[in-house]
């Protein structure tokens, strides 16, 4: 019922922007912020409600510990990304880059994305979550095309064409995963839950399942932003709004990795953990490297976080292949990189409100310019980069190690790929930040909106690094029980 | 008789799938998708008759609606509002895309699908034309070079894909297939109208010149 | 075997390929809206033609003079072959796969010497034109009837048609109804129909088979015209009976003979419609663009035999 209810959220909240008129603007921030708080609220006790009595499965929902993680994700991400983009878009809207009309657009089809986000989460048929997971394909695609510019509109139809290709895989392999399991089910359930696939045992005949998970992992793979299929990935995240980038880093990424987990756990049972295993150390050496080597030469700082992204994705993947303490890390990954990746897009959206431009050879001395800003900026590439005393540079500590007994090549390979990222990510992250203003840029923040939920992902942030709240624990512990 | 028409009905299909790849015309292309589209509600129908199901026959009766009729007239309108007569060539020239496309059929009927190929359903025989016709929409959808083209590979991807299915032995539940009709709807309303956007701003669908973001 | 009904099978086709060329005219006069001469007149033409006094160049050749009775004795040999009543009462080998394709080309390579042995310039031109699209065919041409013959074990036609019938139809679909479509273009270019060529067509610029025989008179003009439709109707004949084989009968008996006859008439109907109806819809390829469709022709053949062989 709960679930029902978090999902019922955003879908009024679309439709009551719709309705709202021109001149009555302010109802907007009433909607969005009615609607943030409820959605606060109804995740905040599903999460309780998991960490209670444990699975919950129904005909149409199934909620574990894993999927309870990823709606706390979801709801912190939606959350700030919904209040700054509030901010942002009313002082695009001062410098007449949009209408009213195309903030009326972005807010629905935004809610609408939260939504399937969610639905993906938290239903409990594979074939429906793959719908759920295409439906933030279609939903994102006007989003990303946004400011209607050509290389908007370019990118816009790569994200739409790759995606829908690698969707179509993944539906491939998700389709011969399903055929080969109804023959091990008895019972003539209407809708195969994912409680019914996991307690398939060991068949006995494993390479089409291995072909099928091969399918799947290049197919949600191209959605995760796994290379080489990564490539719609910089220039969608880089030239959408930038709050759509944070919740597409941040959040999307990892609910498509979910997928992938949530089929890894499945196809686990069935043929034993070594091969999905394999592929996804493969694929996360892959990212890393080939990531942090770009990233030592970007020229454009919204790329650069998306690129980022990638090579988190890839670290992530390398903690789940690994095994052992690697899922627990791997879990614990996902969550700070989600934080400290929206952390740094809504602080480089600041950015880009002050300096109007995406390259970072423009962008000096960010310090001076929007103080509050700088500083959170600093913490974010700090964080992201894997800096004690941050989250993530914990969670690489363990996912590394986890692996050092069994990879102690590809180990090496990543801690040189970390070691990169570090390097070029601060050389460029520092001629932002310090250094003189340029001439004819006003210094001063925008407003409450564009630094409150900064401040609020920061402190979150900081706060889960130094000190983990005992629900985070539970949950991640009860989700690391669910992988081999 | 059901497993000779099915099988029939799979070969069709492939062949649809290859036509689509030589043909250069746009107005053509959509009308095969629709013949396409058409064989498989065709197979749906028949699978419901054969598993008496009357969930599948209403998704089937649902997907000849809506890709069989109101896709293509959407497809029409907008060939004719944006004036794509001959919109589309490929990257290979046709003797080369013909050589893939056996390489394909090679590939598909081989070992390295064999796992697939030997699944133990009523209607295996068909499997290796099915794997084809998916591997070969895929390679049309790279090798074509108009957006429309690349619309079109992607919707006969998805045809494939529910073709192979049902014919693994997927029970197929009601609320499963209208999902996904409703989705590739939702898609094709979102990728014909960026294609109107694109076409006011580049001016040709040709989508080698759309270099923007190369920097 | 019984002899009549050898006989009769195989003179079936030279008696009644002027008709299917009749009704294929029909049916295309039908699509332009016009009433179109009656089925029978290609027979009319032929008699007409036969009584005609001949004029030959002072220039030809033995190959000019002889070419005209070598083409048509080729055609009724090869129906000897051609099961198209029963395949008890043809000659297996005469029917044998290899043997059809290359007494065709056979055909083909005098007909192409005779159009340049008047020295016209149009004659040469539609020589060499035939022997491009010759050589193309070819490839698709042996392909189609091989991936029949892998799958049946056998290589004349008469065992061929028997061993498919005979088949369970769920394991041969793919590959026959895709050998089907190869041989359907095969079909197409070596009889010289859309989209290869047009065989009512007055300009010599667009000919391909008219250009060859243009200096041609009388009655060995009416044997060629003969051999052309002769040659139409053992191509739809083949594609017929070879990859639709059911109730083809394999003995002499009435009865299974009676019906296998009604069967062929509907099936070779069938067809001539199609070639008509393709004739009235597509147009006419550029030469250029040919090879890319004798090309498909050939892939399919070879897409045919990778299914046989799994």
């Amino acid at each position: 019922m709960l679930l029902t209810f978090l999902l019922l959220v955003p879908i009024l909240a679309a439709i009551s922007v719709s309705f709202v008129k021109r001149e009555q603007k302010i109802y907007i921030k009433h909607i969005m912020f009615a609607a943030s708080a409820l959605e606060i609220f109804f995740s905040a006790s599903v999460i309780s409600q998991t960490i209670a009595s444990g699975i919950y499965s129904s005909t149409y929902y199934y909620v574990d510990s894993l999927s309870a993680l990823l709606i706390f994700i979801i709801t912190v991400g939606s959350f700030s990304a919904g209040i700054y983009s509030m901010g942002y878009l009313h002082e695009e809207n001062k410098k007449d880059i949009v209408g009213f009309s195309r903030i009326k657009q972005f807010f629905i089809l935004l809610n609408l994305f939260i939504f399937t986000m969610f639905f993906a989460v938290m239903v409990s048929n594979p074939a429906l979550m793959w719908i759920a997971i295409e439906a933030t394909t279609l939903s994102t695609a006007f989003l990303i095309s946004f400011y209607n510019k050509p290389s908007a509109m370019e990118a816009a139809w790569k994200y739409l064409i790759i995606n829908s290709v690698g969707l179509l895989l993944g539906f491939l392999g998700t389709l011969i995963l399903l055929a080969v399991s109804s023959s091990h089910l008895e019972g003539t359930e209407l809708i195969v839950s994912w409680k019914d696939l996991i307690s398939i045992g060991a068949i006995q005949d494993p390479l089409a399942i291995k072909v099928a998970f091969i399918f799947i992992m290049v197919g949600f793979g191209t959605k995760t932003g796994l290379v080489p299929m990564h490539t719609w990935l910089p220039d969608a995240h880089s030239k959408a709004p930038v709050p759509l980038s944070a919740l597409l880093s941040g959040v999307l990424l990892n609910v498509s990795f979910f997928a992938i987990l949530r089929n890894k756990i499945v196809v686990d049972n069935m043929i034993g953990s070594d091969f999905s295993s394999g592929l996804l150390v493969l694929f996360g050496i892959v990212s890393i490297i080939i990531a942090a080597f770009i990233i030592l030469v970007q020229v454009n700082y919204k790329r650069l976080l998306a690129y980022s992204s990638i090579e988190h994705m890839g670290i992530i993947a390398l903690g789940f292949g690994f095994g052992g303490m690697g899922v627990l890390a791997g879990l614990l990954h996902m969550v700070f990189h989600s934080l400290a990746k929206s952390l740094l897009f809504l602080c480089s959206g600041n950015i880009f409100l002050k300096y109007s431009s995406t390259k970072i050879s423009n962008v000096r001395g960010v310090l001076s310019a929007l103080p509050f800003t700088g500083i959170l900026f600093l913490f974010g590439v700090f964080a992201i980069t894997g800096v004690p005393p941050f989250g993530l540079f914990f969670t690489e500590f363990y996912i590394l190690s986890a692996g050092i007994s069994s990879y102690p090549g590809i180990v090496a390979l990543a801690m040189a790929g970390i070691i990169i990222v570090f390097v070029g990510f601060l050389r460029h992250a520092t001629s932002m930040v310090f250094g003189e203003v340029p001439a004819g840029i006003k210094k001063g923040e925008f407003g409450f909106l564009t630094t409150a939920p900064l401040a609020v992902v920061a402190v979150i942030l900081v706060g889960f690094g130094l000190f983990f709240p005992p629900f985070i624990v539970r949950l991640i512990e009860s989700a690391s029980k669910l992988f081999l | 008789m059901i497993v000779n028409s099915l099988y029939f009905l799979e070969t069709l299909l492939f062949i649809t799938v290859i036509v689509l790849q030589l043909m250069n015309e746009s107005r053509t292309s959509v009308m095969i998708y629709a013949a396409q589209s058409f064989i498989v509600s065709l197979m749906l129908i028949i699978f419901s008759f054969q598993e008496n199901s009357s969930g599948l026959f209403i998704s089937a009766l649902a997907m000849l609606a809506v890709k069989v009729v109101i896709m293509p007239i959407f497809f029409f309108k907008l060939i004719d509002r944006q004036k794509l007569k001959f919109a589309t060539t490929s990257y290979l020239s046709v003797p080369m895309t013909l050589i893939v496309i056996m390489l394909i059929v090679v590939l598909a009927n081989s070992s390295v699908f064999r796992s697939l190929t030997s699944m133990p359903t009523e209607y295996s025989s068909a499997i290796p034309i099915a794997l084809s016709g998916i591997l070969a929409s895929l390679f049309l959808t790279i090798n074509k070079r108009g957006a429309l083209s690349q619309i079109i590979g992607i919707l006969t991807l998805e045809n494939c894909i529910v073709s192979f299915a049902s014919i693994i032995g997927l029970k197929q539940t009601l609320v499963l297939e209208l999902g996904i009709i409703f989705d590739i709807f939702v898609w094709s309303v979102i990728a014909t109208v960026f294609i109107s956007m694109m076409y006011k701003h580049f001016g040709s669908l040709n989508i080698t010149q759309i270099t923007h973001l190369k920097d | 075997m019984n002899i009549a009904l050898l006989i009769i099978q195989s003179l079936l086709i030279p008696a009644f390929s002027p008709l299917i060329v009749g009704v294929i005219r029909k049916i295309k006069a039908k699509f332009q809206n016009r009433q179109g001469a009656s089925v029978f007149q290609p027979y009319r033409d032929l008699m007409k033609l036969f009584n005609k006094d001949e004029v030959i160049s002072e220039n030809a050749s033995w190959i000019f003079r002889y070419t005209p009775y070598f083409l048509f004795a080729l055609t009724v040999a090869i129906s000897f072959g051609v099961p198209t009543i029963s395949t008890d009462a043809s000659l297996s080998y005469l029917g044998d796969f290899l043997v059809f394709v290359y007494l065709i080309a056979f055909g083909a390579f005098f007909l192409a010497l005779s159009g340049l042995d008047t020295s016209s310039a149009f004659g040469g031109m539609g020589s060499s034109r035939e022997m491009t699209v010759a050589a193309l065919t070819e490839g698709g041409f042996i392909f189609s009837l091989f991936s029949v013959s892998l799958l049946t074990g056998k290589s004349d036609f008469p065992n061929m048609i028997g061993a498919l019938s005979s088949m369970p139809v769920s394991d041969i679909i793919a590959p026959v109804l895709i050998a089907f479509i190869a041989f359907y273009i095969v079909l197409l270019a070596e009889c010289a129909r859309y989209p290869f060529d047009n065989p009512a067509t007055h300009l010599e610029l667009t000919m391909i088979h008219e250009a060859m025989i243009l200096e041609y008179s009388g009655k060995r003009l009416a044997l060629i015209e003969w051999a052309a439709a002769n040659k139409l109707l053992i191509f739809i004949s083949l594609a017929a009976n070879i990859f639709f084989p059911w109730q083809v009968a394999n003995t002499s008996e009435v009865v299974p003979v009676i019906v296998s006859l009604l069967l062929f008439a509907v099936k070779v109907f069938v067809l001539s419609a199609s070639v008509a109806v393709l004739e009235s819809t597509i147009a006419k390829l550029r030469f250029f663009r040919l090879p890319d469709l004798l090309m498909t022709s050939l892939v399919l053949g070879m897409i045919s035999i990778v299914l046989t062989i799994i």
